[in-house]
């Protein structure tokens, strides 16, 4: 029960992200960084549903509404009281400088052009 | 149109929600209160200690004692005990005086320690089921406190789905809650306790109707069968009725079928009827707790008597019985284990948040600043004040009295339970010659001496808090939170509002 709530609440806390009162104090710059934070969230909710399994059948959803709301309504708490701090890890996150891409395989025609520049 | 649709469904909102609010409220506190029924039995009888006795083991303790004080019954009706419940409980269902003269006595239930089969010794008191009961019968005689609960349920459900028809931002106000904002802020508070735990409340609400379904709607039972007890049997699968042949019969040992049910029927047993034990024609009956499934009604396996032989199973119920039985289970959530529970418990109180918040923002919505509150006003705040702050003082008071009452007083049981109702109403009649933000601060502060007193006196009057036994400890810590809480809402409700700033008068304070 512990492990639905807490992952639940973390999937919460980036949907809260997403929403308009909270993007600013999440570091939200662009729309794909809702999209993608959105996509995350949701498998997140998804790992807690399946952490969620009892030992009865069926109780693996009633575990999972308990679970889902007990940690909504503690995120919700958590935002009212400081929500930069509650999203400071988002922010971290989002701020980070993106890997630059390396690509695989240069393409030829990039190959051909330095090989040109190079003499 | 929509826009009409959703005006008229805040109208629906705000006047179910009054009208109902406030028992409601009362149905939401005691009802949560009642996930954790056999514990709080267990705090009220501190003469008893957990049970260690297998079921099958207990069933043969009391069927020996029953053998002693009733071999001549007609139905022994044994309620097993658990993990969570200490005792044994049996009833007897005596013969009927062969010459038509009244019975023996009135026959009630017996309270059995589970290891030795006698009688148990301990203080008489309602415990938990005293919550359990109210928050359905609301202290009314049969049938009136069913029927009003079930209004006020039909008043809650119809308040659900009519405060989320009329919330027009339900996702954009996901996740806001603003403080100290006034109405604003009631608000958000109503909307956050009923929105995240939307599932739970609809849940709650709708499988508490239909916990009392039949009751409410008995016509299609009663046009197509005799006797309800004919409904029963077939929609249950129970093993028929069987008359006594009178000629006599030793009952084969319980235990040995108890165990053989519990393999059989793939849990611990819950309950066990024996009819017409001693009777050549007796059968024993044993059921699955409620522990073994999300379904309430757990299934059973009926016995020989005499024998021993398994005579039925009942059949897997069809998908109609199964649903009821799964909506029934859902409310009860006896299945649920620890962790489950006081999530529920948790949920149950966000139930009673958005209730009271609901009523507070009534009241908020309806204040003028400067104007004199309206006739209705008052009396909404003065109802708000004597269910929302008066009902914790009365269950406190409930409390309280199983400690303080002499443990062999006559009657001692009903006057735990006049304790509560008594306090209740002293506290709502009292309220109203203090203003109302004195008498919420005031009752508020009582409630919070009261359930600050309980772990208290607790530790004074019984050796089981000491002991470190951890249902005491739980159950202590539990009021002292509680306490912590009201000595919070009392601080909060002692403050006097700050007068709303102008706009203009903003201009003047910055230039």
């Amino acid at each position: 029960m512990p492990d639905t709530i807490l992952i639940a609440a973390l999937a919460f806390v980036l949907l809260a992200a997403t929403a308009h009162r909270h993007r600013r104090d999440a570091g939200i710059v662009a729309p794909g960084q809702v999209r993608a934070l959105r996509v995350v969230a949701g498998a997140l909710l998804l790992a807690a549903f399946v952490r969620a399994a009892g030992p009865l059948a069926g109780e693996r959803i009633v575990r999972f509404l308990v679970g889902g709301s007990v940690a909504g309504i503690a995120v919700v708490l958590a935002l009212s009281f400081d929500a930069a701090r509650v999203l400071a890890p988002v922010r971290w996150l989002l701020s980070r400088p993106r890997p630059a891409a390396v690509p695989a395989t240069v393409p030829a025609r990039a190959r051909a052009t330095a090989r040109a520049q190079r003499g | 149109m929509i826009r009409a649709l959703r005006q008229s469904m805040a109208w629906i909102h705000g006047w179910l929600g009054l009208v109902a609010g406030w028992l409601l409220f009362a149905m939401f506190a005691t009802g949560t209160t009642s996930y954790f029924r056999p514990e709080i039995t267990r705090w009220m009888q501190p003469e008893i200690a957990a049970n260690r006795t297998a079921p099958a083991d207990a069933a043969a303790t009391a069927v020996r004692h029953l053998q002693r004080v009733g071999a001549d019954d007609v139905q022994w009706f044994i309620a097993l005990p658990d993990d969570r419940t200490a005792v044994t409980r049996v009833f007897e269902q005596q013969k009927p005086p062969a010459d038509g003269a009244p019975r023996r006595r009135r026959a009630e239930e017996l309270v059995l320690d589970p290891a030795t089969g006698a009688p148990v010794a301990a203080r008489d008191t309602r415990g938990g089921e005293h919550f359990y009961r109210f928050h359905f019968q609301l202290q009314l005689p049969f049938p009136w406190g069913r029927w009003l609960a079930g209004v006020c349920a039909m008043f809650m459900l119809g308040a659900i789905i009519s405060g989320v028809v009329t919330h027009k931002r339900i996702f954009a106000d996901f996740f806001t809650l603003r403080w100290n904002k006034g109405q604003r802020s009631w608000l958000d508070a109503h909307n956050v306790s009923a929105v995240l735990a939307l599932p739970y409340h609809a849940v709650i609400t709708y499988t508490g109707l239909i916990t009392l379904v039949v009751m409410y709607m008995p016509w299609p039972i009663a046009a197509n069968y005799p006797q309800p007890a004919r409904f029963a049997q077939e929609a249950y699968g129970l093993a028929p009725d069987v008359e006594a042949i009178g000629r006599p019969a030793p009952l084969v040992a319980v235990a040995p079928l108890v165990r053989d049910a519990e393999r059989r029927l793939g849990g611990a047993a819950g309950r066990i009827v024996v009819s017409h034990p001693n009777d050549a024609a007796a059968t024993v009956t044993v059921t699955r707790g409620n522990a073994a499934s999300v379904g309430a009604r757990g299934v059973s396996a009926t016995y020989s008597g005499t024998t021993g032989r398994l005579l039925s199973v009942t059949p897997p119920p069809g998908p109609a019985i199964t649903t009821a039985n799964v909506l029934l289970g859902l409310h009860l959530a006896q299945f649920a284990g620890p962790g489950l529970r006081w999530m529920l418990f948790l949920l149950g109180l966000s139930g009673v948040a958005m209730v009271g918040t609901g009523l507070l923002l009534w009241t908020a919505a309806r204040r003028r600043p400067g104007a004199a509150p309206f006739f209705g006003l008052r009396l909404v705040e003065r109802l708000n004040i004597a269910t929302i702050a008066g009902l914790p003082l009365g269950m406190a008071a409930f409390l309280l009295a199983n400690r303080l009452l002499p443990v062999d007083m006559a009657g001692r049981a009903d006057a735990e339970v006049a304790a509560m109702f008594w306090t209740w109403g002293a506290a709502a009649l009292l309220q109203c010659v203090r203003t109302a933000r004195l008498a919420w601060r005031d009752l508020f502060a009582l409630g919070a001496l009261a359930f600050a007193a309980i772990p208290i006196v607790d530790a004074l009057t019984t050796p089981r808090l000491a002991a470190g036994d951890p249902l005491f400890v739980a159950f202590d810590l539990a009021m002292a939170v509680m306490a912590l809480a009201l000595a919070f809402a009392s601080r909060r409700a002692a403050r006097i509002p700050a007068a709303p700033v102008r706009r203009s008068a903003r201009k003047v304070a910055h230039a």
